[in-house]
């Protein structure tokens, strides 16, 4: 093990921006579709005046979130090469309850990830057509509202999913030895 | 004209939080490079162990600088400004292509080629951050300027060439005086673009000054004096081998980067 403390400090970024990010996503998603209720210009104000930087913020935080976990996962597969080459990696990810569990988890998080993306982008047609005045896209609203709903469900699951096999692999698993 | 405490406050604030708080994300992000290059250069002049609190301030300063350029994309994406959100994609690309190849030599495979690839990130991250920095800061209105223009990307690119040659030199050069072939052509390849930026600075200096234009002719008088700073610091090291004056050269060198940057970004 090198003296470098990296593995303290990416273990302590990406824990703790995926807190963030799966909170806001729990947020979204839960509570996401009461926004409806809201009157016309509430809305109006909430869509064009709150939703943008919030939506920056929480898509930072997801993008730091792979990054750093990226980083980490490499950081433990470096030591495994240089232990026994690519056949160490293939071994710990697909032999073991640990590789399993985080590999499976990564995957699932960064689907699930890449649906939060796909979410803020209908947020931010969204907003485009909240500012429009013209009130033939309100089919379109609607269309768009009820894609955000769906996905933002979906990716839910996926991230709920990706988060127990990480704190499972995590807490639970032995680190396999090198 | 006596200014009061509030009006600068409100000034700074209104300027920084431009283009949904970018110019505040850039600045943090600059700090925190300059933290980890005034680190990391330290380590590597005076050739210490990978360990302690300078090798913690390092990577600490370099996780921040990944966080505040992830957040730079964020915000720059959603200002609006295409400008910016051409240059938040580059500062991120280099800014990961600079982390993970440190990750890669501080996770074990400790050889040059790594460490070079950091620094190489490095300089194209602190590039397009000083970018992003003057770019959302600057008056939208301020007319175009070819010919400092044209004088200070020279100057940068001249100034940037002379950092990836003089990292290079330092990871590899293990001593002085010099053995081989390579190695003279390495510290050649440095000293040639030290000494042209040099005149570049000097050129770029000159049109400022006929420029009528305040804010060039400040950075570019910023740039030039950083420029002279590390040229004696260069020549002081070569003159006798001590590594101080090498820092301070490097130190420099760094500054003069980022003013250089700032001149592009103003005259175009």
């Amino acid at each position: 093990m090198p003296s470098v403390p990296i593995t303290f400090l990416l273990n302590t970024i990406h824990g703790f921006f995926a807190l963030i990010y799966f909170g806001s996503v729990l947020v979204f998603g839960v509570f996401g579709p009461k926004l409806s209720k809201l009157s016309e210009s509430s809305l109006y104000d909430i869509l064009t005046q709150i939703m943008p930087p919030l939506m920056s913020f929480v898509e930072a935080s997801g993008m730091i979130t792979v990054v750093f976990g990226a980083a980490e996962f490499t950081f433990y597969m470096i030591e495994y090469y240089k232990d026994g080459g690519i056949s160490a990696i293939e071994n710990v990810i697909f032999s073991t309850g640990w590789g399993e569990s985080v590999f499976i988890g990564a995957i699932l998080g960064i689907i699930g990830f890449s649906m939060g993306l796909y979410i803020a982008h209908n947020f931010e047609k969204l907003f485009k057509l909240a500012k429009s005045l013209d009130p033939s896209v309100v089919d379109e609203i609607k269309i768009t509202e009820n894609k955000i709903k769906l996905f933002s469900l979906i990716g839910t699951l996926f991230l709920t999913l990706s988060v127990i096999l990480m704190i499972l692999a995590v807490s639970f698993l032995p680190l396999p030895s090198a | 004209m006596a200014k009061s405490m509030l009006d600068i406050y409100n000034s700074v604030y209104e300027k920084f939080s431009r283009y949904q708080y970018t110019p505040a994300l850039a600045t943090a992000e600059l700090a925190s490079l300059i933290t980890l290059y005034v680190a990391g250069m330290a380590i590597a002049i005076y050739r210490l162990p990978l360990s302690g609190p300078l090798m913690a301030t390092h990577i600490y300063a370099a996780a921040l600088a990944v966080i505040f350029a992830i957040g730079i994309y964020a915000s720059a994406t959603t200002a609006n400004s295409h400008t910016l959100r051409v240059l938040a994609v580059l500062d991120i690309l280099s800014v990961l292509t600079g982390a993970f190849e440190g990750l890669f030599y501080f996770g074990g495979f400790t050889i040059p080629d790594y460490a070079l690839g950091m620094g190489t990130g490095f300089v194209f991250t602190v590039v397009f951050t000083s970018a992003i920095l003057f770019y959302s800061i600057k008056n939208p209105d301020t007319s175009r300027y070819n010919i400092t223009l044209i004088a200070s990307i020279v100057e940068a690119i001249l100034l940037s060439g002379a950092f990836v040659a003089g990292t290079n030199v330092l990871l590899n050069v293990v001593q002085f005086p010099l053995k081989a072939a390579w190695e003279a052509a390495l510290l050649s390849i440095h000293i040639s673009l030290g000494v042209l930026s040099g005149l570049g600075g000097v050129l770029l200096f000159a049109l400022s000054y006929l420029s009528d234009r305040k804010d060039i002719f400040r950075l570019s008088l910023l740039t030039i004096i950083f420029i002279g700073i590390a040229a004696a610091g260069g020549l002081a090291y070569y003159h006798a081998y001590d590594y101080a004056p090498s820092y301070i050269m490097a130190v420099s060198l760094l500054i003069a980067i980022i003013n250089s940057v700032g001149v592009v970004v103003y005259s175009s």
